[in-house]
């Protein structure tokens, strides 16, 4: 068998561009092989072969178009019961989170009316900071020398309230707020840019700390303690104001709900 | 007159039994088709230039449809299906653009 010339403009070895070449050679090689003998001319149209090959595309196409019909019907249900289901859970979420609102506070009002009769809880939660208390004590006024350009030495930095904090607990303080911020054992006192911070609140200049207890001793004490001697020394290198008060009436606000939260931790039976 | 026959059998055969492919055939059935066409109107033009040949037709038939089948499944395993699938659909359009350009000159010699 010899392969006749391919249609004119078939070049198939030339420089053509894949598209091209594809274009020219559209139809299948076989197709121009020369047969001999009664194979010479088309034959074959009605055959079975042929028919069945036709058939078979028919099929296909049929299949495909019937089944991508009857399938949208299914797809858009599947979809929309997706979204019910998605709609139905985030209510499911919502519900949840607001029962879970509900109880909490239900659980914090249960902790502060539990006040009735026993004073050991009553004086738990004015040790956790959870209520809020009154008594005498002693009121310290800190604050930064006021000069616009002070170098660092004239500002009150976190790590003097720090101390401050540190050596009042260490004098005899029950209870600790600093402008109005009161400390649980949860606080910590920090710096958040350019401000100092307690229980995650910016403080603003000047800082006013109330320590209850007994006012003599906490004065005595804090003016002796390394914590005082800290003190006395930055007010004489930075000109800081640290002015002492001692109250037979001062009052401090309970803790933010956060500080006074436990969810981890928990209390060993038996043990003290 | 018998392929004309086959092609009503075909869609009588399809649309009253409406048989379900199975989803993992699903990808491969419009490229079956596609190389299926080119198959046909290849042997549409044949059949006008009077080369047609059963036996060629029925063997490019089927293996236009396994091979474009197997570039199919061979770019799914591989993870870039539709690109080869591209690729498949763009040479046989081509293929079957050309074949019929090819019947319209001749029959209209235009």
């Amino acid at each position: 068998m010899t392969h006749i010339d391919p249609p004119p403009g078939f070049d198939q070895y030339g420089g053509k561009g894949l598209l091209d070449s594809i274009a020219e050679n559209a139809l299948d090689d076989d197709y121009y092989e020369v047969r001999s003998g009664k194979y010479s001319r088309s034959r074959g149209l009605g055959t079975l072969a042929s028919a069945t090959a036709v058939m078979l595309l028919a099929l296909m196409v049929t299949i495909a178009a019937v089944q991508t019909r009857t399938d949208r019907p299914i797809d858009e249900l599947e979809r929309d019961a997706l979204i019910s289901d998605i709609g139905v859970r985030k209510d499911n979420l919502a519900e949840n989170r607001k029962e879970a609102l509900g109880l909490r506070k239900e659980v914090l009002e249960l902790q502060k009316s539990d006040t009735g009769g026993n004073p050991e809880a009553v004086a738990l939660r004015v040790l956790t900071a959870q209520a809020a208390a009154t008594g005498q004590g002693i009121q310290i006024t800190v604050d930064s020398n006021g000069l616009a350009d002070a170098p660092t030495s004239g500002q009150v930095t976190e790590t003097d309230l720090q101390i401050l904090v540190n050596g009042l607990w260490y004098a005899g303080a029950e209870a600790i707020s600093i402008n109005g911020n009161r400390l649980s054992t949860l606080s910590a006192i920090g710096r958040s840019r350019q401000s100092i911070t307690a229980n995650y609140r910016s403080l603003a200049r000047p800082y006013t700390i109330v320590a209850l207890g007994n006012k003599d001793q906490l004065e005595e004490r804090i003016g002796s303690n390394p914590a005082g001697k800290y003190w006395v020394q930055r007010v004489q290198s930075g000109g800081l104001r640290f002015d002492v008060e001692a109250s037979g009436d001062l009052a401090v606000p309970s803790a933010p709900e956060k500080r006074v939260d436990v969810f981890h931790a928990e209390a060993i039976e038996g043990e003290s | 007159m018998i392929p004309v026959l086959g092609l009503v059998v075909g869609v009588i055969v399809g649309l009253i039994l409406q048989p379900t492919v199975p989803a993992a055939l699903l990808p491969y059935l419009p490229i079956a088709i596609v190389a299926a066409l080119d198959a046909v109107i290849g042997a549409l033009r044949a059949l006008g230039e009077n080369r047609f040949h059963d036996r060629v037709f029925v063997i490019s038939f089927i293996s236009n449809v396994i091979i474009a089948s197997f570039i199919v499944f061979l770019g799914d395993q591989l993870g870039v299906g539709s690109q080869l699938s591209t690729g498949v659909v763009v040479v046989l359009g081509i293929r079957i653009f050309a074949n019929a350009a090819a019947i319209r000159r001749r029959i209209f010699h235009a």
